[in-house]
């Protein structure tokens, strides 16, 4: 529950006091008034009565030039995705953020003119901080560990609980239903998130079967909390008593609908496993629940035993969300390839190193199931969905690309991977004729794990992390990026021998700018490599920039493939970053559906995806033809050099030739 | 003269015109914020860079009085209104401010009771004077030394100043580097300050500020004990004026006041006192000590002028206080409130910033750099007192 103080003495006064000091104050002294004013908003901010009463005074606070010269001075420049971040800081920020807030909210209510910035905009900002802080909007329903403060937790949720009361929910419904949506489209492997998302909906928010977003939101309830009929009648318990009476016709049904909201929304709930548990030796049942399409009905015929065992041993109410995975697993034909049966097979024998065990049991304290058989359920899901693996909150987007690109490309050998790894608690990589081994290293770029990820990365990542950072200690300084030597190294050597990065580290550059970008257009785009389509997964350096195009820092993708959608050549791509929807700038955002997206996928034009592009891998014979880059047409090239100057290209000095000049 | 934004603020407030007089580091900001700038070195003082010098580069203004704000602007402002008002003594007697030695012989000419002192330029002169004032307090074997205070000459407040409790000390706290300076035997009693307006030699306002824990909290007015003494202070703070020969401006000297109701003369500056007293006494009385300061610096403003613009020292029920705080050496990372400061009646603001993860240096110069300070208000002074004590021994960096 969040508390709420009550205010003490004279802060009141005190804040209007300085208030009028500030309105009356040159700006010269903002600073000095300011810093008095934030120590009675630090207090006032600790109640709902303090928060009404900042929010009654925050058009005077705006016009005593409050948020002059700080980075909230304008309203039409913030970003609702930055909300989270700062607001959670502590100090100052988390004050002024607060404040800022308050300020939205005045004009989104007509309070408080906006100046350009309209009342509707300012409404849809705050609807997008609401759905970015879904923990913070619906008080009792946050990740604790998120935010280490607790006041500051404390002051967040009051804020949320003050403008939910100020804001109508029906606003954000929608804003939540679409979010759901985007979320499920993905088919992420961890649906803790929209899980959480779903958990809130049916617990604070009043739905109308009449109204059509409600509809949409309710979708998604009945998926999770009462899949069928029967389970919206009985708590799981007696659903599995049920089940066990239940007859050819009544288990068809239940096979039907929860097969439906499974395959529908890529969500399982425990009715799900205990379903699944059930008809675990019943073939004919599973294909109806699990939708399976031919190549998945085909292999369960093949695999039947092993997959009654499979089932046994792993599908649990806490393992649901592996019902999916093994859909999709069944779906890919992988139980046929005999390293997958026998990688598996393997990790069913394998006895978990102790500091495994432990690990994999930090990240499921509540669960009675062994570490092992949690292990093997979410081999599942990994293999199953190799475009729904995400990086949680840990930095290590290379680790997780790693084990999307080995799911999707050879997952024997991440088999492999969780088998040694599970059993040792050691990595050993081979790289320029060295082994590596991950016990001997010191931790890497996660120095702490979040556990908010599935048990294989668990498992992986910590030595991924630590192997990749080696590589890449023993690759630098070559006067070259030492992705050229370390993306083989790491993921495979199917990456293709020629490299290229338009960033020079050691000098800080940008440099042969035309040429990088002809290389890719010549080798990625069909309309100059002749129609070609990748062969493998590219993964490729990124310039991660905010929503205004300013540059944050570097990311790795994986290109997927290039197509024309509508008219448009698109990249697709894989981005580890758990949501492939984040603004790269203005016009620029990452679509995850409705532009030809497999689930999984994010796509951008390809000009825009080239303007963020660093470092890539080609195949060298692609371009050898003499007059194969010149190909590649001028006035494209010109319009990504564009975007890439004035976008994070502002941040670094560039060198070499400017595009039109020569090559 | 002299950078202090609340300065400018106030005298844009007057609507006086001034002229800002401190370092060209300034020059750019003042020039973006139209503050009337002229950049000067204080710390340079040879033939090219002196008062006559400035004078010219002040003209343009139309400048006739110069006001310190600072310690190092003391002179340069005496040198000035020396200029100004075409009397020599005006630069000797901001000299008297800048050389503790002189301050010294000056007060005790005076008549006023000062500590015994002397200047010295070695250690073993600092040896000889611990022992003759052992020698004066009758010292018998195995009694603890006399307190001997070291100080530079011309710093502000508590820079450089030393308290040496036994011999030992002299060996261990005093550096080659510190010489020449002046030592002084310690002074009994409770020490406190006054902030004394002058305006045509004459005292216009008296705030007694009462100390708390030296260096770190006082409160203003001073609490009913100390205010009883006033008459008694006056009289002394008349003396001193007198002797210093102050015709305008402000004075922030130091007494101690034993339970004889004895005074001593500490020492006294002639610039804006530290330790946030001019804004307490701006909150406490209700008036702008810059304004007054700068008022009083000018011999044309008019007597009703003065009259109008100070209130009475009597019929104040408002105290305010502050506490400063400064982080215990170590690692600090966190700034944590406690909620009962927050929730007190007294609380007003604080300045605290919370610390990007460092650590606090344990050797500091006077008490070194303060992280924010804490400000009360309430009516009641003993209570002031419980507030401040208790807070400044509280550890708000973690």
């Amino acid at each position: 529950m969040v508390s709420t103080k009550t205010i003490p003495g004279q802060i009141k006064k005190t804040f209007l006091e300085n208030l009028t000091r500030l309105y009356e104050a040159s700006p010269i002294m903002n600073k000095e008034h300011t810093t008095k004013m934030l120590s009675s908003i630090d207090i006032l901010s600790d109640s709902i009565e303090g928060l009404s009463f900042l929010f009654d005074h925050i058009g005077q606070v705006d016009a005593a030039g409050f948020f002059k010269n700080t980075m909230w001075e304008d309203p039409a420049r913030l970003v609702p995705s930055l909300v989270e971040g700062t607001i959670g800081s502590g100090g100052h920020n988390t004050m002024y953020e607060l404040m800022s807030e308050l300020r939205m909210l005045a004009i989104a209510k007509g309070k408080l003119p906006g100046n350009k910035f309209g009342s509707s905009r300012a409404r849809e900002f705050i609807e997008d901080v609401m759905v970015n802080n879904i923990d913070h909007v619906f008080p009792d329903a946050s990740d604790e560990k998120r935010m280490a403060d607790e006041s500051v937790r404390n002051k967040v949720h009051l804020l949320f609980s003050f403008m939910l009361d100020h804001i109508a929910v029906d606003g954000i419904k929608e804003r939540l239903a679409t979010e759901i949506e985007l979320i499920c489209l993905q088919r992420p492997v961890v649906t803790d998130r929209v899980l959480e998302i779903i958990r809130t909906v049916k617990e604070k928010v009043t739905l109308d079967p009449a109204n059509k977003i409600d509809r949409r939101l309710q979708h998604y309830v009945y998926a999770v909390y009462y899949p069928s009929v029967k389970a919206r009648e009985l708590e799981p318990g007696e659903y599995r008593e049920f089940l066990e009476k239940a007859d050819k016709p009544q288990l068809t049904r239940e096979c039907e609908e929860l097969g439906f909201t499974l395959r529908d929304t890529g969500l399982s709930s425990p009715y799900h496993a205990i379903l699944l548990h059930r008809i675990a030796n019943e073939p004919a049942l599973l294909k109806k629940a699990l939708v399976l399409d031919s190549t998945g009905r085909a292999e369960l015929d093949k695999h039947e035993d092993f997959i009654t065992g499979l089932i046994t041993r792993t599908i649990h109410e806490d393992t649901s969300r592996s019902c999916y995975g093994l859909a999709r697993v069944l779906e890919r034909g992988l139980l046929s390839r005999q390293p997958v049966l026998s990688g598996l097979q393997r990790i069913m024998a394998v006895t978990l190193h102790p500091d495994i065990a432990a690990a994999i049991r930090k990240s499921r304290p509540g669960s009675v199931l062994d570490e092992k058989s949690i292990l093997l359920a979410e081999c599942l899901g990994i293999l199953g969905q190799p475009i729904g693996i995400g990086q949680g909150w840990n930095p290590t987007c290379q680790s997780a690309r790693g084990i999307s690109l080995w799911s999707s490309y050879s997952p024997g050998k991440l088999l492999g991977m969780v088998e040694t790894a599970a059993k040792t608690n050691n990595l050993t990589f081979r790289f320029e004729g060295h082994l590596i081994r991950s016990e001997e290293l010191a931790p890497g770029l996660a120095a702490v794990l979040d556990y908010n990820l599935d048990a294989v990365s668990i498992v992986l990542v910590p030595h991924l992390d630590k192997i990749y950072s080696e590589m890449m200690k023993r690759a630098a300084l070559r006067g070259e990026d030492p992705h050229k030597w370390v993306n083989p190294g790491m993921y495979g050597q199917w990456i293709p021998t020629g490299f290229i990065s338009a960033y020079n580290d050691l000098t800080n550059t940008i440099s042969g700018y035309e040429t990088f970008l002809r290389t890719f257009y010549a080798t990625h785009h069909p309309d100059f490599n002749g129609g070609q389509n990748l062969a493998y997964p590219n993964p490729v350096g990124i310039f991660l920039t905010s929503s205004t195009g300013k540059l944050i820092g570097f990311h790795a993708v994986s290109i997927l493939r290039v197509r024309k959608n509508k008219g448009v050549t698109r990249v697709y791509m894989l981005n580890p970053n758990n949501e492939g929807r984040q603004r790269w700038q203005e016009n620029m955002s990452p679509t995850v559906a409705g532009n030809g997206e497999i689930a999984g996928e994010s796509s951008l034009p390809f000009h825009q995806f080239a303007s963020r592009l660093y470092a890539f891998h080609f195949n060298p014979s692609d371009v050898s033809e003499p007059g194969s880059l010149e190909k590649v047409d001028a006035d494209e090239i010109k319009k990504v050099y564009e975007i890439a100057r004035n976008t994070w290209g502002e941040s670094y000095v560039w060198t070499g030739e400017a595009p039109g000049v020569h090559i | 003269m002299g950078w202090s934004l609340p300065a400018i603020e106030s005298m844009k407030k007057m609507n006086r015109p001034f002229v800002v007089v401190s370092f060209s580091d300034f020059t750019d900001y003042a020039k973006e914020n139209d503050i009337p700038f002229v950049g000067w070195n204080f710390r340079e003082w040879n033939e090219k860079s002196n008062s006559l010098q400035l004078r010219e580069l002040l003209e343009p203004f139309g400048v006739n009085v110069a006001v310190p704000l600072y310690e190092e602007t003391v002179e340069w402002a005496g040198a000035l209104n020396s200029l100004y008002r075409d009397d020599q003594r005006v630069l000797n007697r901001a000299w008297l401010f800048r050389h503790k030695g002189i301050m010294k012989r000056k007060a005790l000419l005076a008549g006023l009771r000062v500590g015994l002192f002397e200047e010295v330029n070695t250690r073993d002169q600092v040896h000889n004077f611990m022992d003759r004032v052992n020698e004066a307090n009758l010292q018998l074997p195995g009694e603890q030394d006399s307190w001997v205070h070291l100080k530079p000459f011309a710093a502000a407040g508590t820079v450089g100043h030393r308290l040496l409790r036994t011999k030992s000390d002299i060996d261990e706290k005093v550096q080659d580097s510190d010489f020449p300076c002046m030592v002084e035997s310690h002074l009994p009693g409770k020490e406190f300050s006054c902030e004394a307006f002058i305006h045509n030699g004459k005292i216009r306002f008296l705030n007694i500020t009462e100390y708390v824990k030296l260096g770190y909290s006082n409160f203003v007015p001073a609490g009913p004990e100390l205010e009883s003494k006033r008459p008694i202070i006056r009289d002394a703070m008349e003396r001193l004026v007198k002797a210093f020969g102050i015709e305008y401006g402000m004075i922030h000297p130091e007494w101690f006041l034993t339970e004889d109701d004895t005074l001593s003369f500490g020492e006294v500056a002639a610039r804006i006192p530290g330790g946030h007293i001019f804004e307490l006494i701006e909150k406490a009385y209700g008036f702008d000590p810059i304004q007054g300061l700068v008022l009083c610096s000018d011999p044309s403003v008019t007597e009703e002028e003065i009259e109008a613009f100070f209130p009475s020292e009597k019929n104040n029920s408002i105290i305010a206080g502050s506490v400063m705080i400064y982080p215990k050496a170590g690692f600090i990372s966190k700034l944590q409130i406690p909620d009962e400061l927050k929730e007190d009646d007294y609380f007003e603001t604080h300045t605290l910033y919370p610390p990007s993860e460092h650590k606090v240096p344990d050797d500091r110069e006077g008490f070194g750099n303060h992280y924010g300070t804490i400000f009360f208000r309430g009516d009641n002074p003993e209570r002031m007192k419980e507030l401040l004590s208790h807070y400044q021994d509280i550890d708000f960096y973690v």
